[in-house]
């Protein structure tokens, strides 16, 4: 039960905050204390527009532990509009359906819960544009 | 550097070693080692293991494995660089050496998976990528490097089955290794068969986890001694995060690191007799090949189809076996790539020698290619 | 019940999960009659949704539509009758997932299929007193029905949230509401108990129609309106028929309550129903419409308001997700999937 981990990356997994270099202007997701392209230690929230684009997916079908639950899942790399290239899963949307380009913005969701009695980490995920959802029977 | 040379290998098969326990895995190995060198006592043990501290199995293994082979008085450590710690160990030690402070150094890499279930240790062995981040995230190695192949087709303009190759090339060699797990060809109906662990990758394109020890001591050389000798070891780290390979395809901690090697050597790629390159699954031993030079970017595979890398041709690669047939110990990893290399350049590799084997480059890599350590050695 | 300032609906916005069960896939599985109460869809959450990620989806749609700062929200309210957490608000997760936290109360609130409206209500009053600029309620639910119960027919998954503010920003301003509550137990879950309980046909007349009856009734007298004032009519929606029952009985006529009544196409979402149904109505609405709101709670009660629908609402209302967006996605599911997803298999 990793209580306290949980709670330092709220900000993170639920608002997608990272930080923004004062000096050299840079985003950085997840944030980071100290600049590593201009070594500034003046680091300043920034909250990412949640906005981005698949690069590439992959549907998992052997999980790790503690996410066995959601397998069959979609898991790939998302850039976010800001720059940052992240690894996020992707939720909503069926693997025939997602191609490299496709847009996608940011959704909160169950990532995992310890057992029935730890505590559950809601965290971001990547969907299809709400405005552009169209799943038909 | 070649005033370092390699008077010991000891190596257990890797394998599902149910009545074998961590300690004595190592303890196995270095045994060997031992014994070849009746008449040296090294003053140091570095231990390479990766995930014992997560797996809840013995932590500061090099203490507990000299303790238990009677080595009491000489310094001990352990070394945890994920799957690269093998190399990491190799390249202390020998900077141990040559810094004066040690006559001889035993390295011994020990790991024991095969305590965990499959998802535990795919846990476990996730957090060697960003533990918050990424396996936080149900990111796993395998996962992660079913992305890249995806990136590495789709950008190169390739068919998945291309990839057969590349473990074919493995099993072929490790079908003689009496010390694999897999010791058997594989064919291409069986690998286009496999089942997905996460598509395009399937169990074929990865190397299967498995128990293991193996250990190298090292001297510094005497005169006129024939035994193999280190001629180069380099270090070298990069981004982590593994969104850096698979969107650049490209490792550029692996090539720079056997880049500095071959310049410390002073050797070309093609004086190289063989390599043993980290195939812990396609996507890294696609990578690797092309970050080393052994193949231009993105024809690390019509390369190995075209029989580039047996063991009659230019480049000879996963001599062995590799992690693929033989398997992989991931702390254990970059020592027995060690071993099997200077079993070669002894003329000892049994039904796998390459011929008149002379010089050979070994690579391992930790943290999704974050971390890349490679040694060349040569008689 | 009015507040003394002007209170306006400045921000609304639904979710719905995107995966459906047809009713007689349940009458498969366990009666077999070939012939379900009637042919309709639920709603199913997916493996990763449960009541704080619906939540925190209808409040973020809320927030797009209201494009105020978060920091403004002096409340994050949500009720629900499926909290994850036994102990451990819902809302203080959904506020920290919009930015409203800290300075802002956070609550969840309980009762049964209505504290999404109970938090409007305090909304109001908490907007109107003049005690916040704005405060954001809502209700959602990942509705519990025990397998094989007529219960299961019904039970979707859906949520909606409100943002209340000034009545000059908004798209509908509150004209009165008013609440009805005996205690009366017609359906209830007991601690630790996975699936309610409910008294079959004492869940109708004694119980949801006479209170929201009441409720409506009393608001009329109240305000001096009757069912002809009203365009539109949205009730609580346990199932298709109570509603239009209901409303029969106020006097409404069907064609201002039956495009508002969601459950043959999500099922009934229990603290997200009438608010989903009112979201639905808001989506339709024009400048000037009088719009009925009454929700109904088992233990048991009604909270019934009235709204009227400002100038402002087409260029606010264009800004947020159409309930339609949500209600037509449709990925259909089998019982095997839907028992899964739902975690109705043991897994340890």
């Amino acid at each position: 039960m990793q209580i306290a981990r949980t709670w330092r990356q709220q900000a993170s997994n639920l608002r997608l905050s990272g930080t923004q270099c004062a000096s050299c202007h840079a985003h950085f997701f997840p944030g980071r204390i100290r600049c590593p392209h201009c070594a500034s230690t003046d680091m300043q929230p920034h909250a990412f527009s949640g906005q981005g684009e698949v690069l590439v997916t992959t549907v998992v079908h052997e999980a790790p532990r503690n996410f066995e639950e959601q397998v069959p899942y979609l898991a790939g790399l998302v850039r976010l509009a800001e720059g940052p290239v992240i690894a996020a899963l992707l939720t909503d949307v069926d693997p025939k359906d997602v191609a490299p380009g496709m847009p996608v913005e940011m959704v909160t969701r169950r990532i995992k819960s310890d057992g029935t009695s730890g505590p559950i980490v809601y965290a971001y995920k990547f969907a299809p544009l709400i405005s552009e959802l169209q799943d038909t029977p | 550097m070649n005033h370092i040379e390699i008077i010991g290998l000891g190596q257990t098969r890797c394998a599902e070693k149910w009545n074998v326990g961590l300690l004595d895995l190592a303890i196995k190995a270095a045994a060997q080692a031992l014994a070849e060198a009746k008449d040296v006592t090294p003053c140091a043990l570095i231990a390479a293991n990766a995930l014992s501290g997560a797996l809840f199995d013995q932590r500061n293994l090099g203490t507990f494995i000299a303790d238990r082979l009677g080595l009491h008085g000489i310094e001990t450590h352990t070394v945890a660089t994920d799957e690269a710690s093998g190399g990491s160990a190799i390249r202390l030690a020998s900077a141990l050496i040559q810094a004066g402070r040690c006559e001889a150094v035993l390295v011994v890499g020990a790991e024991k998976t095969s305590d965990a279930l499959p998802d535990q240790l795919e846990a476990v062995r996730a957090t060697g990528l960003d533990a918050l981040q990424e396996a936080e995230f149900g990111f796993s190695p395998t996962i992660a490097a079913a992305l890249g192949m995806q990136q590495y087709l789709q950008t190169h303009g390739l068919d998945k089955g291309l990839f057969y190759h590349l473990s074919e090339i493995a099993h072929r060699n490790g079908a003689h290794n009496p010390k694999a797990i897999f010791p058997w060809v594989l064919k291409q109906e069986q690998y286009a068969k496999s089942p997905m662990a996460a598509a395009p990758l399937s169990v074929c394109d990865n190397a299967p986890s498995c128990d293991g020890g193996a250990a190298v001591l090292l001297r510094r050389s005497k005169p006129q001694s024939t035994h193999v000798r280190l001629l180069a070891s380099a270090a070298v780290s990069g981004p982590t995060g593994i969104a850096a390979p698979i969107t650049s395809l490209a490792l550029p901690a692996a090539q720079a690191s056997a880049a500095r090697a071959l310049d410390e050597a002073g050797l070309a790629l093609d004086a190289l007799s063989l390599f043993e390159l980290h195939d812990v699954n396609a996507f890294f031993a696609a990578l690797s090949i092309e970050a080393v030079g052994l193949a231009p970017r993105g024809e690390a595979l019509t390369r190995a189809a075209a029989g580039h890398f047996y063991t009659d041709a230019a480049h000879p690669l996963w001599t062995m076996g590799g992690h693929k047939s033989r398997g992989i110990a991931p702390g254990a990893a970059g020592v027995y790539q060690l071993v099997e290399a200077a079993l070669q350049l002894r003329q000892q590799a049994g039904p796998c020698q390459v011929p008149n084997a002379k010089t050979a480059l070994v690579q391992c890599l930790g943290s999704f290619g974050a971390l890349a350590v490679t040694h060349i050695i040569g008689v | 019940m009015k507040p003394d300032r002007q209170v306006g609906i400045i921000g609304y916005g639904g979710y719905i999960p995107r995966f459906r069960i047809d009713s007689s896939e349940i009458d498969r599985v366990w009666r077999s009659a070939g012939r379900p109460p009637a042919r309709f869809f639920k709603a199913v959450p997916g493996p990763d949704e449960d009541t704080t990620t619906i939540a925190i989806q209808a409040a973020r749609n809320a927030m797009r539509m209201a494009r105020i700062d978060p920091d403004e929200l002096r409340a994050v309210w949500f009720g629900t009758e499926s909290k994850p957490y036994a102990v451990k608000p819902t809302s203080t997760i959904v506020a920290d997932a919009i930015g409203a936290l800290p300075h802002a109360n956070a609550a969840d609130w309980e009762f049964a299929c209505k504290p999404g409206t109970e938090a409007m209500q305090a909304a109001i009053a908490m907007v109107g007193s003049g005690m916040a600029p704005y405060a954001l309620c809502g209700g959602a639910d990942t509705s519990q029905a025990r397998p094989g119960d007529v219960l299961e027919f019904f039970t979707g998954a859906g949520g909606a949230a409100y943002i209340l503010g000034p009545a000059d920003k908004g798209l509908a301003t509150v004209e009165a509401s008013n609440s009805y509550v005996t205690n009366t137990p017609d359906f209830f879950r007991r601690e630790g108990q996975a699936y309610p309980s409910h008294g079959q046909r004492f869940t109708g007349e004694p119980a949801y129609f006479h209170h929201i009856q009441s409720a409506v009734e009393q608001l009329f007298a109240e305000t001096g309106h009757t069912a002809a004032d009203y365009r539109f009519a949205v009730f609580h929606q346990p199932n298709y028929q109570f509603p239009l029952k209901v409303a029969a009985s106020l006097g409404f006529p069907k064609e201002s309550v039956a495009p508002f009544i969601l459950t043959h196409r999500i099922g009934n979402t229990y603290s997200g129903a009438a608010l989903l149904g009112f979201a639905k109505a808001l989506d339709e609405a024009e400048p000037g419409d009088r719009i009925l709101l009454a929700s109904y709670g088992s233990g048991a009660g009604s909270d019934a308001f009235s709204f009227v629908v400002t100038e402002g609402i087409a260029e606010i209302r264009q800004r947020g997700i159409p309930l339609e967006t949500y209600l037509s996605r449709h990925k259909p599911i089998d019982y095997a999937l839907y028992a899964r997803y739902r975690g109705k298999l043991r897994l340890t």
